[in-house]
């Protein structure tokens, strides 16, 4: 899926593919100054929002070095204030639900170590709302065939600039799931064949959208209505193969928040290699107020909407379009022990947890796998864990969103 | 008695009568008569006999009275300003003689005298000089020389030594001619003539042999016989001879001799030894190997110079202005090398005939067409191939030239595997044509005609062209051996256009497009040797379509939108003196008065001075109409240079120049992008100002074979575009809210030591250098790095390049070129945060790292065809590898966020040996 980003236009070119390259370069630490990050979000939407305060931390560490000593509060324009507080990991929570209202400023306040941080007062700057998500068969650039789903967003202002955030939903279903299971006895260092009748074959799991999707209607002749591919499933990708579900959250925001989000990722893109943007501190809309410090992030201050749509992929696909089972799931036939007391195979296979049973020496697993003539076979024939027991990736439990049928 | 006395009485009255005889007195008036008829009457009246030869009486009108007046005194008068003497014989006969003058006594002291005489110089005046003047005929009866004779005898005559002037003229033009040598062969002594011909030389009274020395004219003798002052003309007919082919080396001594601090000439005809990548002869990479010139990379357009921008060098081809001079991103020339005369490229002291732009003028020419005979030249290469013919057209008098480049990398690409390039686009092509026709030696016409094109996909949905053409009109016209000037009219066009393709609603065309016209007219005035004039006036008009961008197909929601065009005036008069002071002291002086006015039609905002620049601090508005001028700038450059001779082979160079800029590239790109637009100063961008100050010692080795140079400067300049971290530059009206300008400072050491002739040949060069930007604006958006000076992105501080060539036989030769230099600057992050679940890098201090050091060796072998004289054409093949030690310099450090986390990447164009095979062809 590609999002046009009108200020760069370069991919990687000819030439280097053929005699250039690029190559992973260490990163080292040159010194960290303190800098503070600061996330704030908040809408339309009737809930305790979230602003979230961290720091920035050196370039060879791990992990985010989240400030849990903050006092955070917004203010909005008629003297109503909101004060939140620390849930853990940097995140803080508004003590009572509320929403942005049309027409109202707010102004995020952040004191850390005796510094206070304020933000420029925001506005809601639109309203919208999301018309119809339309889902469609499509084939991308590369030449992949697949499932594009795309949002027309509606909204009475000229320019509008949004922010999608979505939520995915997908079901699994394990392709080689039986009855039985491997386990290993420790002591003994061998396996048993037993029962496995819990569910280990239909599961569910939701993934977060990481970066932030962006879309205006800058040189857009729509009239109010936009239409934006927010995400797209090559036929190849598992997530599509059953019942797939997109939760899409449509933010309108103003001109700054947009091209704060743009810059980000311009300077953190795949910079071309023929023309890349000047670097430089990207200023958002937060300041220190006393002293120098310096602070990232942006408060924002958004309308929202938000639109489930479920998608079932055989009303685009056929089931030969989609990869066989065999074709992502290895099977593996372990062989006997050598000798009397050598280990059992089977042993380091199951406890590995990588592996698990799928079928013995009869079934129709047999026919699947290329075996050497001479290879001594054992009982069992395995597969990937992810293609016989799905709660390797999801969740046996239903979400509670969840329609089966339409 | 009475008898003797009246005879004493008689004698004595006989004697008186004698007297009386002799002072014979005549009363005789001519109207308009000629001298002999005059004589004839003189004659005739007087009664005595004259005895002359006709053709030596001049053609002279006669228009006097004389009463009573001595027969001796008419014929002196009637004889005065001719060069008969005249002698009275027994009071009967008149003898006129020519120059001659006949004695009737022997002088002083011919028997034998003693006198002292001490050695005389020969010419000394004031001498006494009684001798007559006695002179050889005919001693060498086979030599048909010219005898002249000069002057008349006279009776006290005491000079010795008399001066003879007079013209040399074209025989055929009746021009003067300057510079001619006079010669006497008896003494040696010579003289030349000056400016406007005239000559004046001594010579001994009596014979001399005079002869003249020129190469343009035929040099003749004249026996000269001189009997007093007088003159002498010359008319002489130019001097032909045929020559097979004349090389002329006449710039053995401009290293030393020529004014200007930081002028560089490239040998065009013998970069085609330099390995250069895939076997390009490229006049710009060439540049690079220069010091004071660099690039900030390989995949990199442009050039900066002495620590300045790539938009502040003005390259001209045949005085039209070329905007983007390199084909793909600079990898190649978008000039082909066989078709350029010469390239000149000014990086000190700028000559005040060029302008509007800071840091540097690369002059490239074209070579006129032959006019006799039918030329061309091919290569073909790897990647691309070039040609260029010259037709005569008139024979003798004008010339056709046309030139081609191309490639076929399409066609490489459609024939590979990896499909991302089986899709890819990638063709470039540039045609030249140049016509000069010579009217006559007074008058020149010739015209250039340049056209470019490039076309490549830059990811696999769009496409990415770009064009120059270029179009240029030359008229010279020679007044007179002191007056030469020239009209020029040029026409440039650049514009690049992007297509976005895809299969869902956005796709869109967007480009842009700059136009300029100028007129210019250059005068040349020789006032004496001392000094030489160089002025004239120029205008350029320019038209800027900022951006457009429209929907690409039907199904495309995309609008039509352009940015409103812009208009600007620039102007300029200059006046310049070289100035020879003396033989060790030749000065430089120009002024370039310039300007530039911003044209409407166009709206422009106006802010409130108490925030930066944005959207939201708009106060108001002012329109201005269709050609209404919005705001002038301008001011007066100087260019002043010096060079002094400490030794003959030694001289010391400084310069001062300062320099305005009107036009500016909008990028806020780390290097020089294929999408950097051009944009005019205006009511919000101020232009661009530098004052650079440079010294320099030139000296020559072993009799000019190798040339040495160092040279410093210290450059300073004001309002130099950079833009605001994340700025919007794309389709933006109005720019203004995303420019910072700042200060620049630059200095640097330059050292060049070039041995151009021999087997060995080649230069090395070597330059120390810093260049620094400061950008301290009133708001915290427009200050980067605290508004302290920090290192600009083409800082490189050491830049060695080393070019050689090693001729090991006639047809044998083997070049290596090795380049060094430092790494540039790059930003680097800080640290890295986590934003919406992904992780970024921070950056806060601009430049302060640098990436590793660049090197680089090539090596090629040349093979020349043989030798044979009556061949087709002459074949030249040349094999070379480009980055022979296989480095992957880096190009850039760059940080990306992939899947949610921060990897640094490290990009390099070359990282493989690149050998290339091409072949010349010369017809």
């Amino acid at each position: 899926m590609k999002k046009i980003n009108f200020r760069r236009f370069f991919g990687l070119a000819i030439l280097t593919l053929l005699l250039g390259c690029v190559e992973p370069y260490e990163l080292k630490n040159e010194g960290t100054e303190f800098v503070i990050v600061i996330e704030g979000f908040i809408s339309d939407e009737f809930k305790n929002h979230e602003v979230k305060v961290s720091s920035a931390s050196d370039l060879e560490s791990s992990g985010i070095n989240n400030i849990n000593n903050a006092d955070v509060s917004i203010m909005a324009g008629n003297g109503d204030r909101y004060d939140f507080f620390h849930t853990g990991e940097g995140v803080y929570r508004s003590f009572n639900p509320f929403r942005a209202e049309e027409g109202q400023t707010y102004q995020l306040e952040v004191i850390h170590d005796g510094v206070t941080y304020l933000s420029d007062n925001e506005q809601i700057y639109g309203m919208a709302e999301i018309g119809d998500i339309e889902t469609s068969r499509l084939t991308n650039d590369e030449g992949a065939a697949g499932i594009a789903i795309s949002v027309t967003s509606n909204s009475e202002n000229d320019v509008q600039f949004y922010r999608y955030e979505y939520s995915e939903t997908y079901k699994i279903v394990a392709p080689y799931t039986s009855g039985y299971k491997l386990i290993v006895d420790e002591d003994v260092q061998n396996v048993t064949i037993v029962d496995a009748p819990e569910e280990r074959k239909v599961c569910y799991n939701t993934i977060e959208s990481v970066a932030a999707i962006l879309q205006s209607s800058r040189f857009r002749d729509n009239q109010g209505e936009l239409e934006n591919v927010i995400r797209f499933l090559p036929v190849s990708d598992m997530r599509i193969r059953h019942r797939y579900s997109l939760l899409i959250k449509q933010y309108l925001i103003s001109p700054d928040a947009y091209n704060f989000y743009e810059t980000l990722e311009e300077l953190s893109g795949s910079q071309n290699v023929f023309s890349q943007n000047q670097p430089g501190f990207l200023k958002g809309n937060i300041e220190a107020v006393n002293g120098d410090n310096l602070a990232l992030g942006y408060f924002e201050v958004a309308s929202s909407d938000e639109k489930r749509i479920f998608v079932d992929p055989m009303e685009y696909f056929n089931v030969t379009d989609f990869p066989e089972p065999n074709e992502y799931c290895s099977l593996v036939w372990p062989g006997v022990p050598m000798r009397a007391d050598s280990p059992d195979p089977l042993v380091g296979y199951i406890q590995s947890g990588e592996y698990q049973f799928v079928g013995d020496r009869n079934s129709e697993y047999a026919d699947m796998i290329d075996i050497g003539p001479d290879t001594p076979l054992g009982p069992y024939i395995l597969a990937n864990i992810s293609c016989v027991d799905c709660r390797t990736i999801g969740t046996t439990v239903q979400p509670e969103f969840w329609i089966e049928d339409e | 008695m009475r008898k003797s006395i009246s005879l004493v009485i008689f004698y004595f009255c006989v004697q008186w009568l004698f007297a009386q005889k002799s002072e014979n007195t005549v009363s005789i008036s001519f109207n308009n008569s000629s001298l002999i008829s005059a004589l004839q009457s003189v004659e005739k009246k007087s009664g005595l006999k004259l005895f002359y030869a006709e053709e030596w009486i001049p053609d002279k009108q006669i228009s006097k009275t004389y009463t009573d007046k001595p027969v001796q005194d008419i014929l002196a008068d009637l004889l005065s300003d001719t060069v008969i003497n005249f002698y009275i014989l027994d009071e009967e006969q008149v003898i006129l003689t020519r120059n001659s003058m006949i004695y009737d006594r022997l002088p002083e002291g011919y028997f034998g005298k003693q006198a002292e005489r001490t050695v005389q110089s020969d010419f000394e005046e004031g001498e006494s000089n009684d001798a007559p003047v006695f002179y050889n005929t005919d001693n060498n009866p086979n030599r048909e020389i010219e005898t002249v004779r000069i002057g008349k005898e006279k009776v006290n005559n005491s000079r010795k030594v008399f001066q003879l002037s007079g013209y040399a003229l074209d025989k055929k033009t009746a021009e003067p001619i300057s510079n001619l040598a006079i010669i006497s062969e008896n003494s040696g002594n010579g003289v030349s003539t000056n400016l406007d011909g005239y000559y004046e030389i001594k010579l001994r009274a009596g014979e001399n042999l005079i002869s003249t020395r020129s190469i343009t004219n035929e040099n003749i003798t004249k026996r000269v016989i001189i009997y007093s002052d007088g003159s002498l003309n010359f008319n002489l007919a130019e001097s032909l001879e045929s020559l097979g082919e004349v090389q002329i080396s006449s710039n053995a001594t401009k290293n030393i001799d020529n004014a200007n601090t930081g002028e560089e000439e490239i040998d065009i005809e013998n970069i085609k030894n330099i390995p250069l990548v895939l076997g390009e002869r490229d006049i710009m990479k060439v540049a690079t190997t220069l010091p004071g010139i660099s690039t900030t990379g390989e995949g990199s357009a442009g050039f900066n110079v002495r620590g300045g921008k790539a938009d502040q060098n003005l390259i001209l081809l045949d005085e039209a202005v070329m905007y983007n001079p390199a084909h793909f991103f600079g990898l190649f020339s978008a000039i082909n090398p066989f078709t350029t005369g010469s390239a000149t490229i000014y990086k000190g002291n700028i000559p005040a005939r060029y302008g509007g732009r800071l840091s540097s003028v690369f002059d490239i020419a074209t070579k006129d067409s032959d006019t006799r005979e039918f030329q061309g030249e091919a290569s073909i290469g790897p990647v691309t191939s070039s040609l260029a013919i010259q037709l005569p057209v008139v024979k003798e008098k004008s010339g056709l030239m046309l030139g081609g480049r191309s490639t076929y990398s399409d066609w490489i690409l459609k024939s590979l595997d990896e499909p991302q390039l089986k899709n890819s686009t990638a063709s470039f092509y540039d045609g030249i044509l140049k016509y000069n026709h010579e009217f006559d030696k007074n008058n020149k016409l010739s015209t250039t005609a340049y056209v470019s094109d490039d076309r490549f996909s830059i990811t696999s949905d769009s496409i990415y062209n770009y064009q120059n053409r270029l179009l240029t009109l030359h008229y010279t016209h020679r007044f007179n051996d002191r007056n030469r000037g020239v009209l020029i009219l040029t026409n440039s066009d650049y514009k690049f256009n992007i297509d976005y393709d895809n299969n869902l609603q956005d796709s869109f065309e967007s480009g842009y497009h700059i136009n300029e016209t100028e007129v210019k007219f250059d005068m040349k005035h020789i006032l004496s040797s001392k000094h030489q004039f160089d002025y004239g006036v120029s205008g350029k008009l320019y038209n800027v379509d900022p951006g457009f961008i429209k929907p690409l197909n039907s199904e495309s929601s995309i609008s039509d939108i352009s940015l409103s065009r812009e208009q600007g005036l620039e102007a300029a008069a200059w006046f310049a003196d070289n100035f020879k002071v003396n033989d060790e002291l030749l000065l430089s002086a120009g002024i370039r008065f310039s300007s530039f006015t911003s044209l409407g039609e166009d709206q422009v905002r106006l802010y409130d001075s108490n925030s930066p620049k944005n959207d939201n601090s708009v106060t108001g508005y002012e329109e201005y109409e269709p050609n209404e001028p919005i705001v002038t700038y301008g001011g007066p450059e100087f260019r002043l240079s010096a060079r002094y001779y400490i030794l003959s082979d030694l001289s010391l160079k400084a310069s001062y120049n300062n320099t305005y800029q009107y036009i500016h590239t909008l990028s806020n790109n780390v290097t020089v992008s294929p999408t950097d637009t051009y944009r005019l100063s205006g009511y919000h961008i101020k232009p661009q100002k530098a004052n650079q100050y440079s010294l320099g010692l030139f000296k020559n080795w072993s009799t000019n074979e190798i040339e040495t140079s160092i040279e410093g400067y210290y450059k300073t300049s004001d309002n130099l575009l950079d833009f605001k971290t994340g700025a919007n530059l794309f389709l933006n009206e109005f720019v203004e809210t995303e420019v910072i300008q700042g200060e620049g400072k630059s200095y640097g050491v330059e050292l060049l030591l070039k041995k151009k002739t021999g087997d060995f040949n080649g230069w090395f060069s070597y330059s120390y250098s810093r260049s620094f930007l400061k950008l301290a604006g009133e708001f915290a958006e427009e200050i980067v790095n605290n508004g302290e000076f920090f290192a600009s992105n083409f800082d490189k501080p050491h830049d060695l390049s080393l070019v050689t060539n090693y001729k090991l036989t006639q047809r044998f030769s083997f070049s290596a070129n090795f380049v060094y230099q430092t790494g540039r600057p790059i930003t680097y992050p800080t640290g890295k945060y986590n934003y919406g679940g992904s992780e970024y890098v921070l950056y806060s201090q601009r430049n302060q790292f640098r990436i590793p050091d660049y090197y680089r060796l090539d090596l090629s072998f040349n093979l020349e065809g043989n030798h044979k004289l009556e061949k087709l054409g002459h074949t030249f093949w040349n094999f070379s590898v480009y980055n022979v030690l296989g480095r992957n310099n880096p190009y850039s450090v760059f940080f990306v966020t992939k899947d949610g986390e921060v990897e640094a990447k490290q990009a390099s164009i070359f990282s493989i040996p690149v050998p290339t095979i091409s072949f010349n062809f010369q017809f």
